[in-house]
């Protein structure tokens, strides 16, 4: 049974919650994760699951084949997480049709396979929540200190134009709340799974910007950024941007350009629009889940955490405090030590209205509280083309 | 690699050298003109019949437990090639126990009409009313590209490259060397001039300028792997060299109505299990689904089980290989993905290795054929007839191998004829699919027919 008011009810205290985490205590979650308490977590996550397996007779049923007769439960850990399989299969939402305004696709090679995951405006209202919380530690920890917003370019098209993205619709709210006038989006859709970039567009809006002295924010897929560099390469065009510039790279490449090693990306990033690679961050992300997941902070105070944290060459990318994670052997299904290889499995709080534990298909290592992407099973890749053909 | 140190053999081939020697093209072109050298002086002068003597010999000495060659592989191989000893050994035994004088020179005859066509001017019934005589000869040099994931394939190269008395040198797939080398050796402690036209050299997928001496100076090349891999090595063949590819084939299972009413469901399931864990499924000739047929005495859910069960007791005497974490992750997801799907679609049902991906069963109403992700993972798929899932399976039709086929012996011929037509090139009972005769048809082509050229003498 779904209660409007049981949900809404958490829905603030959540929000409350997150966006009661200050800088300092970001930090020290960087820092110390590993040891600090997670009571309120714990509570959270109990509470949701409780109100998911109630509201979702799908997901009940999922949980009950997993032995959980009913949604009492402990400990966080004891929460059956759903395979991002399931959010093509199941409707994995407790939202009744009525509310769900939007509805994610996750990039799957063919249209029935890809999962989906519902939203209202009270869902993304919690999903903005998170990720701006999250993206401004990673990214625009200066945001509101200053009055000068940074010009953003987005190699993706907005929103509007590409409704079924959960990425374009993060880079829209980025810009949207982060973003000066001038930024731009320039990428446009060329079929219902991606998109391509108004090249000219992008070298004019460089150009400006260099000459302004201003500092940038670049975000894109991986795919986007290479097709760019590749372009730039070509017309033999090279930038020196501002110092104090930053790009935000997320994984993926569906065949939308050729694939190069991310350390490569990075070099290759630095190498064209002269940013830094201490100012590259990665991002992992996916439609199944509401938050997001960083290999670095351009947070001043996070710059000295070392232990465990990323380098050039090694990216540890973590999650915001209102998620946990654990790493599953797929040999054994039990969870990884530190340093463990297994299947990334996601509890993100803010999935409030789906599901909050998710199964993934991605490969990592597990790194303290964070985690080293190795990449995606080719399970994953085959399912599309075969596993749920019907003739 | 450290391990191949242990293996205390003395260093006959490149691929004995130890890790970190450096191997250059010239090194390679060398080896190759010593193998040329010594088949003129030693292969060309040594009667088929004294190969066929030392081959049989080192096959049977293959089967005996406690040979010293037979203990190494058996101990270091579960470690570099992951299957696991058991498997290892009942594979090795597999193969061995049908390598002897007999099989080989039926081999010889069925490809070549002759058993002493090799050797010289024969003339047969219908070549005699010709006025006509005719000798076969090998390649000089012949190099063997391997796939890698079942040493045996390697063997039965040496093999058939042996018996038509070509100098050979296999290629192995990097860090697959070891059981390849180690039957090398007991071929060159049998026969050291047999062995002399032998090489075994190992190295990275991609050290293109290693392989190129191999392109220049083999006038006979085979290769199995993926598609991609024959394709690319067809592309650096010189004008003139005969190549034979064994691209990515798969095979399956098929069981008749009547077959479940002739014989014990049971004991289908323990011969098909068998086919599963022969060599973890790796190869071309292991079963990704079982077919079975409805309305027999077992229905297909219920022959399913019994697989289960089968996979399950098969697991305590040989147990399924250690897996990279990417291969139990294939497992996993997939595992997880049919979790759900039994949920929407509930004539889907799965049975798995509790705490293991050991082995998994996933039974499905749709008869789609569905590529396995190997390692002991089998569909089991209900079906009303053979039309059906051939129908179904149209998408494999140009890359089945073998059809392991339980029919009544009525109808046994007739379902054969029927995939034999549909393309298929090698029918055989359950429980036998891994283990062709020496005399099998390579995707139905003749193995040693493949290799030689004809001379004839006409009158």
């Amino acid at each position: 049974m779904y209660n409007e008011r049981d949900f809404l009810e958490l829905r603030s205290r959540l929000i409350s919650w997150i966006e009661s985490y200050s800088d300092r205590e970001l930090v020290d979650y960087l820092k110390w994760s590993a040891y600090l308490s997670d009571e309120c977590f714990n509570r959270f996550a109990t509470g949701i699951f409780r109100l998911q397996f109630g509201a979702n007779p799908e997901y009940r049923r999922y949980c009950e084949s997993a032995g959980i007769r009913d949604g009492v439960i402990q400990r966080w850990e004891e929460i059956p997480s759903m395979p991002v399989s399931g959010f093509g299969m199941l409707d994995l939402t407790c939202l009744p049709e009525r509310e769900r305004t939007a509805c994610f696709l996750s990039s799957g090679t063919t249209r029935d396979t890809r999962g989906r995951h519902f939203h209202s405006t009270h869902s993304l209202e919690l999903y903005e929540t998170s990720l701006k919380a999250w993206f401004r530690f990673n990214l625009e920890p200066g945001a509101g200190m200053s009055r000068d917003k940074k010009r953003y370019l987005i190699l993706s098209p907005p929103a509007v134009e590409f409704p079924s993205s959960s990425l374009v619709y993060m880079l829209d709210t980025v810009r949207r709340h982060f973003g000066a006038g001038e930024s731009i989006f320039a990428g446009y859709p060329v079929d219902d799974a991606g998109w391509a970039l108004e090249t000219r567009r992008i070298l004019e809006f460089l150009e400006a910007a260099s000459d302004a002295g201003a500092h940038l924010t670049i975000l894109g897929t991986a795919f986007s950024y290479v097709n760019l560099l590749d372009e730039m390469e070509r017309r033999g065009v090279k930038f020196g941007l501002p110092r104090g510039t930053c790009a935000m790279e997320t994984g993926g490449y569906k065949g939308r350009s050729r694939e190069v090693p991310r350390n490569e990306l990075h070099k290759m990033i630095s190498a064209r629009l002269g940013i830094e690679r201490s100012s590259i961050v990665s991002e992992y992300g996916m439609c199944e889940l509401s938050s997001q997941a960083y290999d670095k902070s351009m947070h001043p105070d996070s710059k000295d955490i070392v232990s465990d944290s990323s380098t050039l060459d090694r990216r540890v990318f973590r999650f915001p405090p209102w998620t946990r994670i654990r790493v599953i052997s797929p040999e054994t299904g039990d969870a990884v030590e530190d340093g463990g290889v297994g299947l990334l499995c996601v509890y993100d709080l803010a999935n409030l209205y789906s599901a909050l534990a998710v199964q993934t298909e991605d490969l990592v290592i597990r790194r303290s509280a964070g985690f080293e992407f190795l990449g995606r099973t080719s399970t994953a890749a085959a399912r599309g083309c075969s596993l749920l053909q019907e003739d | 690699m450290l391990l191949m140190n242990n293996l205390s053999v003395p260093e006959y081939f490149i691929a004995d050298l130890p890790p970190g020697a450096e191997i250059r093209p010239e090194l390679i072109s060398d080896a190759c003109e010593t193998l040329k050298r010594n088949r003129e002086r030693y292969l060309n002068k040594k009667s088929i019949s004294r190969i066929i003597r030392a081959l049989d010999a080192v096959a049977s000495k293959w089967c005996e437990p406690g040979y010293r060659h037979r203990e190494a592989a058996l101990a270091y191989g579960p470690e570099i090639t992951r299957f696991s000893r058991e498997t290892l050994e009942a594979g090795l035994d597999a193969f061995f126990s049908g390598i002897n004088s007999e099989t080989l020179n039926s081999l010889i005859e069925q490809d070549l009409g002759h058993p002493r066509r090799l050797e010289r001017w024969i003339s047969e019934e219908f070549e005699t009313t010709m006025q006509r005589k005719g000798i076969a000869r090998g390649p000089m040099l012949i190099t063997h590209f391997t796939a890698g994931n079942l040493p045996v394939s390697s063997f039965m190269s040496i093999i058939t490259g042996c018996l038509v008395r070509a100098a050979q040198v296999v290629k192995c797939a990097s860090n697959s060397s070891i059981l390849t080398r180690l039957f090398a050796h007991s071929i060159y402690e049998e026969d050291p001039k047999l062995g002399a036209c032998l090489e075994v050299v190992e190295w990275p997928g991609g050290s293109r300028e290693l392989e190129e001496p191999l392109f220049a100076e083999s006038d006979c090349i085979t290769a199995s792997g993926a598609d991609e891999t024959i394709e690319d090595i067809g592309n650096r063949l010189r004008q003139g060299t005969r190549f034979i590819g064994y691209g990515h084939r798969v095979s399956f299972a098929y069981i008749t109505k009547a077959a479940l009413e002739t014989y014990d469901a049971r004991d289908l399931a323990e011969k098909t299990a068998y086919d599963i864990a022969a060599w973890d499924q790796q190869g071309c000739l292991s079963p990704h689904v079982v077919y079975v047929e409805r309305g027999g005495d077992a229905t297909p859910e219920e022959f399913a089980e019994l697989l289960a069960g089968a996979l399950e007791q098969l697991e305590k005497i040989q147990p399924r290989g250690k897996l990279t974490e990417r291969e139990s992750a294939d497992i996993s997801v997939r595992r997880s993905f049919y979790q759900v799907r039994a949920q929407v679609l509930p004539d889907t049902l799965y049975w798995f290795s509790r705490g293991s991906t050991a082995w998994t069963v996933v039974y499905e109403a749709n008869p789609i054929f569905q590529h396995s992700c190997l390692n002991r993972f089998i569909y089991v798929k209900g079906i009303d007839d053979l039309e059906q899932a051939l129908h179904a399976s149209e998408k494999i039709r140009t890359k089945t191998s073998a059809v392991g086929l339980a029919a009544a012996p009525e109808e046994l011929e007739e379902t054969a004829l029927h995939l034999a037509n549909w393309g298929v090139t090698r029918i055989c009972p359950l429980g036998k699919m891994q283990l062709p005769p020496v005399t099998w048809r390579h995707d139905g082509r003749p193995q040693l027919a493949d290799l030689i050229t004809w001379t004839e003498l006409e009158k």
